[in-house]
């Protein structure tokens, strides 16, 4: 399995799935940060925008469907929805173009919560008081562990995420190897680097070896980014999460340490603990790698990338809009 | 969403760095690299520096880049 929404669609791309299919079926889990992202949290930034606070995001989180509609619809109506590629250019934007109040939808893995961190230390140096971060960042490890567990689980090695494993080195994905005794692989992004990875992986399962193997050395260093952790644990302790369609995951959020923060949108709306959704899109199950995209009802006709009903079809790193988008290549 | 480009550092000012790739420069975010220098190759995801790399690496990693960015869009 690689849980890794890159790795999803360069596996896809360069047709390896088909070429190991005689050695090992290769799966996607919960590897991009849209398609985890729980409706009940889609919901309370659209009720937020109901209130007229200004919301910035990354782009395709824009797209989801909450309950009712999407940010992109909400922002078609005219609410402040604001897209942003770096953290940082919020605090520009804040200077030039003020608003009431605003909230910065931070979705994001370990390869992205440092940037996060770095704009909390912005914000917190600036005289600014009415932009909130709405914190939805998550780490990867615990949701493995708990993919690993479940007794019905079929995986039988992993495909680590290479950036992540940039910000947060060997050592974590080397504790959940010793743990389930199963191989693990951390996998660069170029068709090279994925065979390289895929080989070691058939190897260790055929020779029956756990432990991790580092195919990315030339990025992933076996301590990751020392600067960045110690940031991420100067800022944040470990909370519980909620990941669409795997439900609450223990200690795989990043909460603020500073518990009255000034910057923590919850704080501010308490109320939006109390907004919770559920949706009919079988993602879950997907993430888990127990149903293949093409195995869902609603894939193609009633879900696609122009309609769709869950964040797997709407991020282009999500598992149903990749096995959409190739899925002739697939069949032929 | 973890999608990162190696770009080269061509000037640097505190936290700020002037990074450029085929005559393209922007603005990053060196906070996380230690002592990051003019000439250094980093990987950069969303405005931010995570990681030094050696120049056979960020052309390897340029190569994916143009092929999977292409269709991500990004
Ligand atoms: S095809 Fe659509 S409805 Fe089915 S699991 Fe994928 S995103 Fe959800």
């Amino acid at each position: 399995m690689e849980v890794c929404g890159t790795h999803t669609h360069a596996l896809m791309q360069y047709g390896l799935r088909e070429v190991y299919r005689n050695k090992m079926k290769l799966i996607s889990g919960p590897g991009c940060p849209v398609c985890v992202t729980s409706q009940s949290d889609v919901d309370r930034l659209i009720y937020l925008c109901d209130q007229g606070v200004r919301i910035y995001t990354f782009g395709d989180l824009m797209k989801v469907p909450g309950s009712f509609g999407t940010l992109r619809e909400k922002k078609a109506l005219g609410a402040d929805v604001r897209e942003i590629y770096n953290p940082l250019e919020i605090i520009e934007d804040m200077k030039k173009d003020p608003a009431e109040a605003a909230v910065f939808a931070a979705i994001g893995f370990e390869t992205t919560a440092p940037l996060v961190a770095g704009l909390i230390s912005e914000i917190e140096n600036s005289s600014m008081k009415n932009l909130y971060i709405y914190n939805l960042l998550k780490r990867i490890p615990p949701a493995i562990e708990t993919l690993l567990s479940d007794p019905d689980c079929a995986i039988d090695g992993l495909l680590c995420p290479g950036h992540v494993a940039t910000i947060i080195g060997e050592l974590p994905f080397k504790r959940l190897s010793e743990k389930f005794k199963k191989p693990f692989v951390i996998a660069g992004f170029t068709r090279e680097l994925l065979v390289f990875a895929l080989e070691k992986m058939y190897e260790m399962l055929v020779t029956g070896v756990s432990g991790v193997f580092n195919a990315y050395y030339s990025t992933v260093m076996r301590t990751g980014n020392p600067l960045a952790i110690e940031t991420l644990e100067e800022l944040f302790g470990a909370s519980d999460a909620e990941w669409r369609g795997l439900g609450i995951i223990p200690n795989s959020g990043y909460a603020l340490k500073s518990e009255d923060s000034v910057i923590n949108a919850l704080q501010i709306y308490p109320e939006l603990c109390k907004i919770s959704s559920k949706d009919q899109c079988p993602c879950g199950q997907v993430l888990k790698g127990k149903l293949d995209p093409e195995e869902c009802k609603f894939f193609g006709i009633a879900c696609n990338p122009e309609r769709p009903m869950g964040p797997c079809m709407v991020s282009s790193e999500g598992s149903c809009h990749a096995a959409f988008l190739y899925r002739k290549e697939i069949n032929t | 969403m973890c999608l990162a480009v190696p770009l080269k550092i061509i000037e640097v000012n505190g936290n700020k760095a002037l990074a450029e790739k085929a005559g393209v420069k922007l603005e990053i975010d060196v906070r996380f690299i230690n002592k990051a220098k003019k000439g250094d190759y980093v990987l950069v995801h969303a405005g931010f520096a995570i990681q030094r790399v050696d120049v056979d690496s960020a052309r390897e990693i340029e190569k994916a880049g143009k092929r999977l960015g292409k269709y991500l869009g990004k």
